[in-house]
């Protein structure tokens, strides 16, 4: 899946920020007005995300108004799974700087720390 | 085929037995990257050596002095040879090659597949984070929405280093610098390509050598990201963060059993041993590089006996004519 680029994750951003969907007009006042914008380059984009999943469109009158397919968070804990290994197909993709454990184990952990930090 | 019973005895040795006194080592955790290419050199013994039995049940000792030329011929011979002749010689020859080709695809197959499957899920994964993601200073690092402290690297093309929210809140700066100087001793040192090795290997053969290998080099590449953040970071702070993003509360199935790992890391970081000096490290790169060609030592060995002899290529039988 070929990244997105940046105009890509500031729209997403735009959609996940706003409380309503947005049509191509709507999203473009929100861009970063720094940025001066085709209109035809944000509808292609919009479409684009469209295509890939990412925003979900209908009908109004006779444009189209966009919103996330799914909250931010959704992405996110995904991602976060992933990276956890939850599921677990033992194809550790991701190595985590540590690997979490069990309450038990946390509490000696900590404690040897602790020991560790007093110790000159 | 005496040549092909002895590598096949070295490699059932190495892939069985082998293991079980070799992880008791302590060396590698004074100097993990070199226990990272022992358990690197073992395997690729342990394959050469069974791959080159096989090979070797094909071909009588005295034609291996021919080389690779010679061994060629000999598989060709072997295959294409007319199946009239019941020749068991023969027999033990075609199975010897099988086996030895069978071998060899198989694990080539199987690191392939891993590295490549990595690698997809890995862009996919960077693919997605970068669009949910936040972006600080440091084009390496996406912080994404997370309500516990966790850390892990994305390797590949485009490496990141992902940090959950809670982690950038939690952690003070130098710790963070400390994790961040981890994670990057694991791109720069392209562990994903020695775990992606070792766990296709014990994909294609769960025989103890290849699992040992894989849980010692999982282990070992995070003594050896600490090590490497150390040089430049108190071990302190990598300690502590270690110690926060290992408590950090996940779901159950996400729960693994490194506590031990950890412990062990905090450790070390809090009292490193001593480290392994000059003259140690190179009288085990030479042992090591001697463990790795020595089936070609232990299949070469008759060899050496016969090299020179002016002998023809077996037309049948695996009698040869001498000329």
């Amino acid at each position: 899946m070929r990244p997105l680029g940046p105009l890509e994750a500031q729209i997403m951003e735009q959609a996940w920020e706003a409380s309503r969907p947005l049509s191509v007009r709507d999203m473009l006042e929100r861009l970063s007005p720094a940025r001066a914008r085709a209109y035809t380059t944000v509808m292609t984009v919009m479409d684009k995300l469209h295509d890939k999943g990412w925003l979900k469109r209908e009908r109004v009158g006779r444009a189209f108004v966009y919103r996330p397919a799914l909250p931010r968070a959704d992405y996110a804990a995904a991602l976060m799974r992933e990276a956890l290994d939850l599921g677990r197909d033992s194809r550790a993709t991701l190595v985590r700087f540590a690997e979490q454990m069990p309450p038990e184990q946390a509490a000696v952990l900590r404690a040897a720390l602790s020991r560790e930090n007093q110790a000159p | 085929m005496r040549v092909g019973v002895t590598l096949a005895a070295e490699a059932a040795l190495l892939l069985f037995l082998a293991p079980f006194p070799l992880r008791r080592m302590r060396w590698p955790e004074r100097a993990p990257g070199l226990g990272i290419l022992a358990w690197q050199a073992l395997s690729l013994a342990a394959l050469i050596a069974a791959v080159l039995a096989g090979v070797a049940l094909a071909a009588p000792t005295d034609l291996l002095a021919h080389g690779l030329s010679g061994l060629w011929q000999i598989c060709v011979h072997t295959f294409t040879a007319g199946f009239g002749e019941a020749d068991p010689g023969r027999v033990v020859g075609l199975v010897g090659l099988s086996v030895a080709g069978l071998l060899a695809v198989r694990a080539g197959w199987a690191v392939g597949r891993e590295l490549a499957v990595g690698a997809s899920r890995r862009r996919r994964h960077v693919a997605v984070a970068e669009v949910v993601g936040r972006r600080g200073a440091d084009p390496l690092v996406i912080t994404l929405d997370f309500d516990e402290p966790v850390i892990y690297c994305v390797p590949g093309r485009r490496p990141r280093v992902i940090v959950s929210s809670a982690a950038a809140a939690t952690l003070p700066p130098e710790e963070l610098s400390a994790v961040l100087a981890h994670e990057r001793a694991h791109l720069r040192a392209r562990h994903d390509l020695v775990l992606a090795i070792a766990h296709g290997l014990v994909r294609a053969f769960p025989v103890p050598l290849f699992r040992t290998a894989a849980d010692e080099v999982v282990r070992l590449v995070e003594l050896a990201a600490d090590d490497a953040a150390a040089r430049h970071h108190d071990r302190r702070n990598l300690a502590n963060a270690l110690v926060t993003v290992a408590t950090a509360r996940v779901p159950r199935d996400a729960l693994a059993a490194g506590g031990a790992t950890a412990l062990a890391r905090v450790g070390r970081l809090a009292q490193p041993g001593r480290p392994l000096r000059r003259p140690a490290r190179w009288a085990l790169m030479a042992a090591l590089l001697t463990v790795a060609l020595s089936p070609l030592v232990v299949g070469g060995a008759p060899l050496a006996a016969v090299a020179g002899t002016d002998q023809c290529l077996v037309p049948r039988g695996g009698t040869v004519a001498a000329g």
